[in-house]
This record gives C-alpha cells, sequence and structure tokens, in this order.
C-alpha cells in the first residue's frame, strides 16, 4: 500500500524520491518504504539533525520549492542528494505524538508548493493509519511470541482448554513430557488425548475434574501417569477457570507439576525417619532391659509359686483350692505375657499404620512400659487422664515412643537428682484449642540449664552421661511428621515439663462409639 | 512350723505376696501380707514373734528403707530378703546391716522354706534367750543387798574365807546367804552360779535388751 502512495506521489509532483520514515531512536530516523527512481529503494537509516526532515519533526509540515542543497548545508544524509525541492509532512498518530514522516524529494523546483504540500499531508494522514494498523499488528505479534516463550518454558506442564474441555493450547514442557506434538493433543478433548487415552481409570477422573472447571471451581489432584519413557510419574495435577470481566469462564487452565522427585525424596526421608526411630526404641529396650526384666520376673515369680504350692496340695489330697490356684497361675501368665507384648511393639520394625485411636489408651501403655524403670529407680509415675479427648490419627508405636521418651527423660532428671523419696513424673493429657491435644510430662528434677534450651532437640545433645543424645530430636521428628509440636519449659517450683500436641483426628475419621 | 511365729511378708507386688502365703498356708504356716513398709510398721507390734520376708525394692519405702528403721527401733527380727535380678549390691548392703539371707525371685520352695526355718528358729532362740534373761533379772531383783554381794564374789570364784573377809561377816553367814542366793536363783551347782553371773553381765553390758547392735 505504502509503495503504490509514494508512486502515485512522485509522479504527481514530478519528483525523483518519496519516503515514509519513522522514528527509532531520538534524532534517528530511517525510512519504511522508499520510492526512489521508479522503482522501490533500500532502507536508509539516518540523523535527522541538518536535514529537512528535522524541520519537519520540529514545526509541522514544510515545503523548500527550489535550491534545497543551498539551504540544508549541513545535511550529512544522502537522503535527498542532488535534489532541488522538498515536500514533507509529520505522520501523527492517534495520541498526537509525531512517529514519522512522509517526505517527497523533486529533482526541479516546484510548480505549485501548495498544492504539493497539501498532497502530501493528505498523504501523511493516510500513512498514519497504515503504520498505526501495522504497529498493532507488531505488538500483537510480539505479545504472543512472548506467550508462547514463558508458556513454553514454564515449570510446570500445562494448557489451556476451551469451555468444553478441547486443547487449544499445550506448551512444550507438557508435549515432552509424554513425547507428544501439538498436533497430537491440540483440538482434541483433554481426556481424549494420548496423555490420559491409555489410562482408562483415570480418564474419567480428569473428565470430571474439566466439567467441575467449566462450571467454576478449581480442581486439584495428585495422579499417576506415565512419561515419555514409560516411567510412572505422580503429578500434582490442577485445573481452573479463566473467567472475563464479566464472570463468564471462557478458558480452563490445566497445570501439572512433576512431583515425583519430591515424593520419592519424601518417602525416603519417611523411611529414613522409620530406621532412625526404630534403632532409637531397640536402643531405649536396651536401656530399659534391667527393668522389663523384673517387670516379668514378679509374674513369674507369682507363677513358681502358685505351682509349688499346687504340687504340695495334690501331694496332699487337698484339691480344695485348686481351681483358683489355676486361675491364678493364668493370670500371671498372661501378665508376663503383656509386658512382653509392649516390648514386641516397641521392637517392630518399620512404621505401623496411622489408626484413629483414643490417646489415653496409647499413653497408658507407655506409661505401663516407662513403670518398669520408674520401679527400680524408686519413682511413681501419675497418669491425669483428660476427659472428652478427641481421637488421634496416629502411628501409635511412634507416639508411645515420644511419650516414653519424655518418661524416661523426667525419671532420668531425678536419678541424677538427690535421692529424695517421694518422687514422681506427672504425665497428663488435655485437650487444647479444641483442636489439639497436648500431652505433658512434668518432672521435679534438676531443670534444663540455658546453655542447653537452643539446642536440646539437635541430635547427640545430651545432658546426661549415657545416651546418644537422639531422644529428643527422633520425638521432635515424630512429632512433626503427625503435624503436632513439641517444646518444654521449666516450672516455677523446679523440674521441667516437656509437652507434645497432636491434632486431632478430622471428623469423618473419627469413629463415634 | 511354729504356730505362735508370724511370717510378715512384705513386698508391693501382689502377685508374689499371693503365691508365698499360698505356699506358706500349704505347710501350714501363718503369715501376714503388707505391700508397702509403711503399711507393716503400721501394724507392727514388737512383741509378735517370727520373721520377716522383705523385698529389697518397693516404691516410696525400699527393703533397705524398712530395715533401717527397724533397726533403728531395736526390733531383732530375722530378715530374709527377697531380690530380682542385679539387685546384689543392695543384697550386700542388706547383709552388711545384718540381714540373715536373701533369696533371689523366682524362689525354690526348698530354698525359701529351709530360710524361713532358719529364721523361725533364731527368733525362737533369741525369744527363749530373751525370756530366761527376764526370768534371771526377775530373780536378781529377789535378792537382798547382802545375798548380791555374796552372790557377785562367789560367781567370782572368792572362797567363803575370803567374802567373809571382806563383808565383814562370819563365813557362816557366807554360807547362809550362799545358800539363800542358790534357792533363789534356782540353781544347783556352782557351775550354773557362774553362768548366771556370766549372763547378767551380758545382759546389762548390752544396755537394753533390744538394741540392734552387733
Amino acid at each position: 500500500m505504502l509503495y503504490e502512495l509514494l508512486a502515485a506521489l512522485t509522479s504527481i509532483l514530478g519528483a525523483r524520491r518519496a519516503y515514509v520514515t519513522e522514528n527509532y531512536d531520538p534524532g534517528m530516523s530511517r525510512t519504511v518504504a522508499s520510492w526512489e527512481d521508479g522503482e522501490p529503494g533500500p532502507v536508509r537509516e539516518y540523523a535527522l539533525s541538518g536535514t529537512p526532515c528535522a524541520a519537519v519533526m520540529r514545526h509541522g509540515a514544510q515545503v523548500v520549492d527550489c535550491e534545497l542543497g543551498s539551504r540544508y548545508t549541513l545535511d550529512q544524509s544522502s537522503i535527498g542528494y542532488g535534489c532541488e525541492s522538498f515536500v514533507g509532512s509529520p505522520i501523527v498518530n492517534r495520541e498526537g505524538e509525531k512517529i514519522g514522516q512522509i517526505c517527497v524529494f523533486g529533482a526541479r523546483p516546484l510548480h505549485d508548493p501548495e498544492m504539493a504540500s497539501a498532497l502530501v499531508s493528505l498523504a501523511a494522514v493516510r500513512v498514519s493509519a497504515e503504520l498505526e494498523h501495522r504497529q498493532e499488528q507488531a505488538a500483537v505479534a510480539r505479545s504472543e511470541a512472548g506467550f508462547r516463550a514463558v508458556f513454553d518454558q514454564r515449570l510446570h506442564l500445562a494448557g489451556i482448554l476451551s469451555v468444553e474441555g478441547k486443547v487449544l493450547e499445550a506448551n512444550q514442557k507438557s508435549l515432552d513430557f509424554a513425547g507428544l506434538t501439538r498436533e497430537q493433543v491440540a483440538g482434541h478433548y483433554y481426556w481424549d488425548t494420548p496423555w490420559w487415552s491409555h489410562l482408562p481409570e483415570k480418564q474419567q477422573r480428569i473428565h470430571d475434574a474439566v466439567r467441575a472447571a467449566a462450571a467454576g471451581e478449581t480442581v486439584r489432584f495428585e495422579v499417576t501417569c506415565p512419561r515419555f519413557d514409560g516411567q510412572l510419574a505422580t503429578l500434582d495435577f490442577s485445573v481452573r477457570p479463566i473467567m472475563d470481566k464479566e464472570g463468564e469462564t471462557v478458558f480452563l487452565v490445566t497445570e501439572s507439576d512433576d512431583i515425583t522427585e519430591r515424593k520419592l525424596a519424601e518417602e525416603e526421608a519417611r523411611q529414613h525417619r522409620a530406621r532412625v526411630a526404630h534403632v532409637a526404641r531397640l536402643s531405649t529396650l536396651g536401656e530399659m532391659a534391667a527393668g522389663i526384666a523384673h517387670e516379668i520376673n514378679q509374674p513369674l515369680t507369682a507363677i513358681s509359686l502358685f505351682a509349688q504350692a499346687a504340687r504340695r496340695m495334690v501331694d496332699s489330697g487337698n484339691f480344695a483350692r485348686m481351681a483358683e490356684v489355676c486361675h491364678k497361675l493364668n493370670e500371671h501368665a498372661l501378665r508376663a505375657s503383656d509386658v512382653v507384648e509392649r516390648m514386641q511393639t516397641m521392637a517392630r520394625q518399620g512404621e505401623s499404620e496411622k489408626r484413629v485411636v483414643d490417646c489415653n489408651e496409647l499413653i497408658d501403655s507407655a506409661v505401663k512400659l516407662a513403670e518398669s524403670e520408674a520401679r527400680i529407680h524408686d519413682i511413681q509415675i501419675e497418669f491425669d487422664r483428660g476427659d472428652g479427648l478427641s481421637l488421634v490419627s496416629v502411628d501409635g508405636v511412634q507416639i508411645q515412643q515420644v511419650a516414653l521418651n519424655l518418661l524416661r527423660n523426667g525419671m532420668e532428671a531425678m536419678i541424677t537428682d538427690s535421692g529424695v523419696a517421694g518422687r514422681s513424673v506427672a504425665i497428663r493429657t488435655r485437650m487444647r484449642d479444641g483442636n489439639e491435644i497436648e500431652i505433658s510430662v512434668s518432672d521435679t528434677g534438676c531443670g534444663i540449664p540455658d546453655e542447653y534450651s537452643d539446642k536440646l532437640f539437635t541430635p547427640f545433645t545430651t545432658t546426661k552421661s549415657s545416651g546418644m543424645g537422639m531422644g529428643l530430636s527422633i520425638s521432635q521428628a515424630i512429632v512433626r511428621a503427625h503435624g503436632g509440636g513439641i517444646g518444654f519449659y521449666n516450672n516455677d517450683g523446679g523440674g521441667t515439663t516437656f509437652w507434645f500436641t497432636l491434632p486431632a483426628a478430622a471428623e469423618r475419621e473419627t469413629h463415634h462409639e | 512350723m511354729n504356730d505362735d511365729q508370724t511370717v510378715f511378708i512384705v513386698d508391693d507386688d501382689e502377685g508374689v505376696r499371693d503365691g508365698l502365703s499360698l505356699l506358706l498356708d500349704t505347710v501350714g504356716q501363718s503369715c501376714e501380707l503388707y505391700e508397702g513398709g509403711q503399711e507393716f510398721l503400721d501394724a507392727y507390734d514388737g512383741e509378735k514373734r517370727g520373721c520377716l520376708v522383705l523385698d529389697i525394692r518397693m516404691p516410696r519405702m525400699t527393703g533397705l528403707d524398712l530395715q533401717k528403721i527397724l533397726l533403728e527401733m531395736g526390733s531383732r527380727v530375722p530378715i530374709i530378703f527377697i531380690t530380682g535380678h542385679g539387685d546384689i549390691p543392695m543384697a550386700v548392703e542388706a547383709m552388711r546391716r545384718g540381714a540373715l539371707d536373701f533369696i533371689r525371685k523366682p524362689f525354690r520352695e526348698h530354698d525359701l522354706l529351709e530360710r524361713i526355718n532358719e529364721a523361725l528358729s533364731i527368733d525362737e532362740d533369741a525369744h527363749r534367750k530373751a525370756q530366761d534373761r527376764q526370768e534371771l533379772a526377775e530373780k536378781l531383783t529377789s535378792l537382798s543387798e547382802r545375798e548380791r554381794e555374796v552372790f557377785e564374789r562367789v560367781a567370782d570364784g572368792h572362797m567363803n574365807k575370803v567374802i567373809a573377809g571382806e563383808l565383814g561377816i562370819s563365813e557362816r553367814t557366807v554360807e547362809v546367804h550362799r545358800g539363800q542366793v542358790m534357792k533363789k536363783l534356782g540353781v544347783r551347782t556352782l557351775a550354773q552360779l557362774v553362768r548366771a553371773k556370766i549372763d547378767m553381765e551380758l545382759s546389762t553390758e548390752a544396755g537394753q535388751p533390744h538394741d540392734g547392735t552387733r
């Protein structure tokens, strides 16, 4: 279009050259279209300074009817080289800015400078509209390129769907993930694309999610999906609606994070924690061996006494109390087996499943284990059971381990203390803020010296002569993995209270009797 | 086993108490059960005879604590300690303080009953001796001043003549007093008289009849 215009202008005005120029840097201009001696000319870039074009930019339309060369002696550009006349008019955009100009150079003086000026000004208006249209198009192209670049380089696997669920766009990452080309997915229903089409059981879920998003919901879940190399990946998948100003859903955006690595790392950390916890439990049991042996020896002693008495009864033909004796034999055998059972539970490897349980029952079991040791050191354990506790969803063995650690710490704090009679450790369970359960263990021992309080929960910190200093760091890891907190404070009246919290099990998880 | 002797069992474990009492029951030995040292002390009657079967490890008051209190009270009741695994240092301490013996859980009835019999016979013996001393002391108080002076000198082996000289009385009077002393103390020979003197000295040396020193 511009060339036709310039060709017509040169022909009407009998000129040699005509240009449409744009300013690209301050003081610099270049030709957008040029017409020289009857054909399209090269792109010329030039400094405005000293040229008639500079006057156009400063003062508006200019006409030089003859002797151009002698008027613009400082013109270093080749733009009007060897020409006699000049007509120029600024090109003004909608905002009123001069963005360039249209200029015509003639080889001879102008016959009718006014008519020439009017013609060129008219052409400038037309060119202005054309340039603006071109700039808009360029801006759109730039923005599209930018979008594509951003879209493709996202860390997420991303896609844009129509409200019906057809794939409009998919970024490179999402295509690379499954080894697909854009053509394989564009225009297809998202759930029918090769990402999901070979996973019938997932297809329905994806379909439902897309429909929910179309209805205005954001849906997010974890889903496993094979990668291009056949390896199973875990995706953190989401689909959400994009709405226009009126709140109408216009697109759906799918985003997936490949969280396979993170899941593996988490799983590894979990297993590691379980292993460390297990080793710690075993070492705790080892330290408690004397107490546990005593605990088992008691019922064995009773059994042995009953059995010897029974033999004497049989010898003397007195069977009157035999039933009672047998009952007691059984009772004490079961008592011994309870101790063994508790010990075995603690010695069990790995993680048990999370179960919804009554916190008081868990703590009771830990207290019984700790009592075997308490008896040896002449310490009483007082268990203050909270009423109306919510149930908790926990790995029971691990929580017992935490309680046992805290109980043993409390006892040890008092053993190192002078051997005063009537020592006791109190453990209590309480509801806190209605949504978590607090378990606290208070001793009347020596308290925690300030210099230890900062690093108490770091591994291998110990104030004791024996032990590895792992108990509290493991307890902390266990409690945090359960979504709870752990801490301590020195009591006003001496001694220390350690506490930990467990979130109440969600209502739907709890079973009501 | 003895009818008027009681085995006092102090153990915090109900099963062990139960089993011990049943076993003693089958051999016709009466016993009393206490679940702790304080409970025993609350019911303790120093006049009651028997022996103590005492758990060394108990909450609140340990067996050693109770032993110490009993010694301070001057009780000489024989104590057999019940010990478990790893209680040897405590058992040694208990023996050092005069415990009769210790038996480890679980017990062999032979060992247990033998120890208890031994303890009861020691108690019986001690009781008899105490009774004898008591009788002697009573007899001694029945002696007159002069008779006592004569008794001590005769028992120390002095001749009648020498005693008469020392006391400024006739030899014949010494003989009369001497006959009176033997009659009052219920002895027939000089040897028995000497023995009574030794017993008397032993019980005065010991000061209190029950003081717990060894």
